[in-house]
């Protein structure tokens, strides 16, 4: 089933000095139950997209198609936890927007908590977890409206290199099992690789969409194993190369 | 509790009560100085005034009833003009967040109103309210309101917008953003925007008194300076003093309960 349609979507940033147009014509289809990971060299407008994608911002040109009834929840490249809340009054702020039954949002936010290892936190502010645990949290507190799609900006771009590794293994682990479709943007192709079925190459801006690789590597295998299997380093070299010819 | 340790935690408490000693210690030996240069008249106890003469002079305007009058008239000016200028300075920043036309429009009003001694209003002000407590009153708010409409503006405009972006996304409104996250975000920067309008509100308060009343401590700063009773004086600047170090205190003791509720866990609804 189809979550989202872009078709012919463009975007202009508009300033005083000028304009800029950071998208043109991306048609792009996210399909349920899929892992899409978006590429592109820094500053292609790959955020603005997720955005447009979100709904945060509107596209100056293009439609976005959306069946009803499709929940979508965004999760920034920051964690973004607010530092004057625990970590449970955190993850259900979304049902507190909503005015949606407390009860029921943190019983399951202690449900998701408990099972991802962060239950012992729960009455914790962010500032006494982890960069990891603290992404972990994020990732809680946006799979709590139970969306149908998951937009991720750059989810691991904050952390160290190492930390980084063990929360795509977490964050692919988590989305998987609760078995959410997801779309994710990175400028990391490995990154891409390791946890995606499917890579979308976004040129330089404006950004079009470049070309779409099919991932087919072991599906249930977390990112780390992966980046260890066959056929890896081969789709790295051939978006790699995609992308760098893509600057001429 | 390690050796260590121990001897670590003693050497911590040596040093506050050596430093509280020293502490009183500068403030007898001050006065002390002070009594004995107008005892012996190394120079004229008329000019310089003493302790004992101050505190005499203290005594006199307790007994008299004076000291509670002009007291409770400059800490009711000051404590309303400072509960105003921070309420409505908030109010103001909040509907200047919140409307962006609204805040380019007052803009270059804020920088003049800001940039002007407040003092010069003081003509203006006695004129349109008259030469009274309200006067007084209106001068200090006019001191502490411009201050508080700025910081509270910039305090409210410097929350990260992907944190708002994300409010967004999960479908809040302007007034829930407000409401969850700018307001709780900036509580600690209010709180700092009191401890300044404390000052601020002394100051005017003090001021207004010098340009019309007649009761406060104000008042009595500038009758004792014209009649040459520097007893007076001097005795209003410690009352002074006193009052106003208590008000701050006080503040700060908000701003710990308030900060003990922020690590307790509590949200603000």
């Amino acid at each position: 089933m189809k979550l989202m349609e872009l078709i012919d979507i463009s975007y202009i940033y508009h300033s005083a000095d000028g304009e800029t147009e950071a998208i043109k014509g991306v048609d792009l289809t996210i399909e349920e139950g899929g892992f899409t990971a978006i590429v592109g060299p820094s500053g292609s407008g790959k955020t603005t997209l997720l955005k447009i994608m979100a709904g945060l911002i509107k596209p100056s040109r293009g439609k976005v198609l959306l069946p009803e009834n499709v929940k979508i929840a965004y999760m920034p490249q920051r964690d973004q936890l607010f530092e004057w809340r625990n970590i449970l009054k955190n993850v259900t702020i979304s049902q507190e927007i909503e005015k949606q039954d407390k009860r029921e949002a943190e019983r399951y936010a202690e449900e998701l908590l408990d099972k991802y290892g962060l239950g012992e936190f729960k009455k914790k502010h962010p500032s006494a977890l982890s960069g990891g645990m603290r992404q972990r949290a994020a990732l809680i507190r946006t799979l709590l409206s139970r969306p149908r799609l998951t937009l991720l900006d750059e989810p691991f771009s904050a952390l160290d290199f190492q930390t980084r590794l063990y929360v795509s293994d977490d964050v692919f682990r988590i989305l998987s099992s609760e078995k959410k479709s997801c779309v994710m943007v990175t400028h990391d192709i490995s990154e891409a690789i390791s946890i995606a079925d499917r890579v979308v190459l976004l040129t330089r801006r404006p950004a079009t969409v470049k070309a779409i690789y099919r991932i087919e590597l072991d599906k249930s295998a977390p990112p780390t194993v992966r980046r260890e299997l066959a056929g890896f380093t081969e789709y790295f070299k051939t978006i790699f190369s995609d992308m760098e010819s893509s600057d001429e | 509790m390690s050796e260590e340790h121990r001897l670590y935690l003693k050497k911590l408490k040596t040093r506050k009560i050596v430093i509280r000693i020293a502490q009183f210690g500068t403030l007898i030996f001050l006065l002390g100085i002070w009594e004995l240069a107008a005892y012996l008249e190394w120079a004229d106890p008329f000019i310089i005034s003493s302790p004992s003469r101050v505190a005499k002079s203290i005594a006199s305007l307790y007994s008299s009833g004076e000291l509670f009058t002009h007291s409770f008239a400059s800490l009711w000016e000051t404590v309303l003009s400072f509960t105003l200028s921070t309420v409505l300075g908030t109010v103001i920043a909040v509907a200047l967040w919140w409307n962006d036309f609204l805040r380019r429009v007052a803009e270059p009003y804020i920088v003049v109103l800001n940039s002007l001694p407040k003092i010069a209003l003081g003509p203006l002000i006695i004129i349109w309210v008259g030469a009274g407590k309200a006067a007084v009153i209106v001068m200090a708010l006019m001191i502490s309101l411009v201050i508080t409409i700025i910081s509270a503006l910039q305090g409210f405009s410097s929350v990260d917008s992907e944190k708002i972006d994300l409010l967004r996304s999960m479908g809040a409104k302007k007034g829930m953003i407000f409401l969850k996250l700018v307001f709780p975000q900036n509580i600690p920067n209010l709180l700092g925007i009191l401890k300044i309008n404390v000052g601020l509100s002394w100051v005017g308060t003090i001021m207004g008194e010098y340009l019309v009343s007649r009761e406060g401590l104000g008042y009595l700063l500038v009758y004792g300076g014209q009649v040459f009773r520097l007893d007076l004086v001097m005795a209003s600047t410690v009352i002074l003093s006193v009052l106003a170090t208590a008000m701050y205190l006080l503040v700060g003791l908000l701003e710990k309960l308030v900060s003990k509720h922020f690590s307790d866990g509590g949200t603000f609804k």
